[in-house]
């Protein structure tokens, strides 16, 4: 496992790099005035772009975690002997949860929860559920009867059997639940400024207030990247956590 | 401890001595709208390899899970040395039993070695004693631990798993296996191969067999005792030559068919029917080591009614007539 480890160090390098980028305040200056020359200040300046992207992250990865810690154990239950019953009842619930627009829920939750990042992360929480409980479910009941048959007659307990058979060959469909997950709610997440929940979004509705295309493209490009780098971060995480998969 | 499976308290000796290590009473499996088993009572002596035999659909999967708790009887009992196994801790139980399926369930995520050790993890063994062990056991089943220990199972073929396979389910040394169909997903040439290791290792290990087969020359070739099985009854419980010689049953007849007679020659050794060689020297011959249907097919083959017997140098020594063969293979019938 330690040199499969040692694969990321590149996921790591290009993390960096793209911060590294993002914190070039002069440099996307120069390239929106040159892109856009109409335009007065093509670059978002109440705020740095690195701030922006670290705030768009902070939602995400905010959002991320709660999918994954609230999701992750539906899934696994609900297809636990005991839970086999609660099973269409949770596949309709995230089902309904994703067919909210997510603009609407977050003004619904904004009497709840208020002005900030705490309504736009549960919105986008509700939002990105769907993946990861779709994924979980579908990986926890795809395992091969064979191997499940061979762990139960060696002598795994149900609990053994769960952490170390099923999880791990659960795994890659489960990482791509993630993954999908993940990037669904970096993307919707350009829409938390509405509740001022901040982020890559506020250059975009910003910039189409007053018809900055300038604006528009800074947050909408560094979003794109993110969404990019993470998808390819899990892909990464996907192969070095399954080394047993050709 | 209700897992240990060594002690047996209440063991009963049989008349020839021999102690049961398994035994079914009256046990019965119902499902919905089937019966699978109708009352089955089976007793096996500790160290010998018995096969349930039968036409798919007749219960030998269900009567085999039924040891190791992957089945609950809906009535009846199994014992297990003695106790009744409803009664042990049921994960102890099946850490105690070694078990091979047909279809392998290697876990695919482990390595080879780490397939070959679980059991003996699960049981607390520590690191150095499990490893040393996993390596023992996949010499033994003839994969070189220096190659294959740290190979993912999608990188074996498919005989090579199935040796994997048996490793596992013997890594724990437990006194009892249970094996359904471990031959049956391989090529035929290969099957026969596993078939000759896993007799020569059941010859030095002597562990209690529970193997089930549809196959009846395997029951034939491997078995001490065949239960011959028909929807979820036992038929005919005997030797191998028992059974082929002196069937029950119209089913067994049947189920046994017009290879009968070919197949007891299976389990002839050629030993005592060999010749000294005449003036001439038969143009084809067998290994001295092999069976009596050995050199019968060679007669088929080649056509003749002498086949010669060569010693581990190849050098022909002995002959055997066609005679004694047919002989031999109608003997008390
Ligand atoms: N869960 C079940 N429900 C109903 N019938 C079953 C079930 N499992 C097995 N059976 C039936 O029980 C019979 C015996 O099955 P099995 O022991 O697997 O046969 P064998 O191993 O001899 O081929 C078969 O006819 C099978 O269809
Ligand atoms: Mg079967």
């Amino acid at each position: 496992m330690q040199s499969a480890w040692g694969k990321l160090w590149l996921v790591g390098l290009l993390w960096a790099g793209l911060f590294g980028l993002f914190a070039q305040q002069a440099l996307w200056g120069h390239i929106l005035s040159a892109l856009f020359p109409s335009a007065q200040t093509p670059l978002f300046d109440r705020e740095t772009l690195l701030s922006l992207s670290l705030q768009h992250l902070g939602i995400t990865v905010a959002a991320g975690l709660l999918v994954i810690l609230i999701g992750l154990p539906l899934a696994i239950f609900a297809t636990r002997p005991l839970g086999a019953a609660f099973r269409p009842l949770l596949e309709s619930s995230v089902a309904i949860g994703q067919t909210f627009p997510p603009v609407a829920v977050l003004v619904l939750a904004l009497p709840i929860f208020g002005f900030g990042s705490t309504g736009a992360v549960l919105a986008l929480f509700l939002y990105g559920l769907l993946p990861v409980v779709r994924g979980g479910l579908e990986a926890f009941s795809a395992l091969p009867a064979d191997v499940l048959e061979a762990a139960s007659g060696m002598g795994y307990s149900p609990t053994q059997r769960l952490w170390r058979v099923e999880f791990p060959l659960a795994l890659p469909v489960l990482l791509a639940g993630i993954r999908a997950s993940l990037v669904l709610i970096l993307a919707t997440a350009t829409v938390a400024p509405l509740v001022g929940g901040g982020g890559l979004g506020t250059p975009i509705v910003a910039g189409l207030a007053v018809s900055n295309l300038g604006f528009v493209t800074e947050g909408a490009v560094s979003v794109a990247l993110l969404a990019l780098l993470t998808d390819w971060t899990l892909t990464r995480l996907e192969a070095v956590l399954t080394p047993w998969r050709s | 401890m209700t897992g240990r499976l060594e002690q047996a308290p209440s063991e009963v000796a049989e008349p020839g001595g021999q102690f049961t290590a398994i035994r079914f009473e009256n046990v019965v499996k119902r499902y919905t709208d089937f019966e699978a088993l109708r009352g089955v009572n089976l007793e096996v002596s500790r160290g010998q390899l018995v096969t349930l035999l039968g036409p798919s659909g007749c219960g030998k999967t269900t009567l085999l899970r039924t040891v190791n708790r992957l089945i609950e009887p809906s009535q009846g009992t199994v014992y297990l040395n003695g106790q009744d196994v409803e009664k042990l801790d049921q994960v102890g139980l099946r850490r105690g039993i070694g078990y091979v399926i047909q279809s392998i369930g290697l876990f695919p995520h482990m390595t080879v070695l780490e397939n070959t050790l679980v059991v003996p993890r699960l049981l607390g063994w520590d690191r150095a004693k499990r490893g040393a062990r996993a390596r023992e056991m996949l010499a033994l089943v003839g994969l070189e631990p220096a190659t294959y220990a740290s190979r993912y199972p999608r990188e074996l073929s498919g005989g090579q798993a199935q040796r994997v396979g048996l490793a596992r389910a013997l890594c724990a040394d437990p006194p009892v296996l249970l094996m359904d169909e471990p031959f049956g997903a391989v090529d035929p040439p290969t099957r026969e191969r596993l078939q000759d290791e896993f007799l020569r290792l059941q010859g030095e290990l002597k562990k209690t067999v529970l193997f089930v087969t549809h196959d009846l020359e395997e029951a034939v070739k491997i078995s001490d005792r065949i239960c011959l099985m028909n929807i979820g009854q036992v038929e005919q419980y005997d030797t191998p030559a028992e059974l082929l010689g002196r069937p029950k049953t119209e089913f067994v007849r049947s189920f046994l068919g017009p290879s009968r007679t070919l197949l007891r020659l299976s389990r002839v050794p050629l030993d005592g029917l060999v010749e000294p060689l005449g003036v001439r020297v038969p143009p084809f011959s067998v290994a001295q080591t092999a069976m009596a249907r050995d050199a019968f097919s060679s007669l088929l083959a080649h056509g003749g009614r002498v086949v010669g017997v060569r010693d581990e140098r190849g050098k022909v020594v002995g002959m055997v007539r066609l005679e004694s063969l047919l002989q031999a293979a109608s003997e008390d019938e």
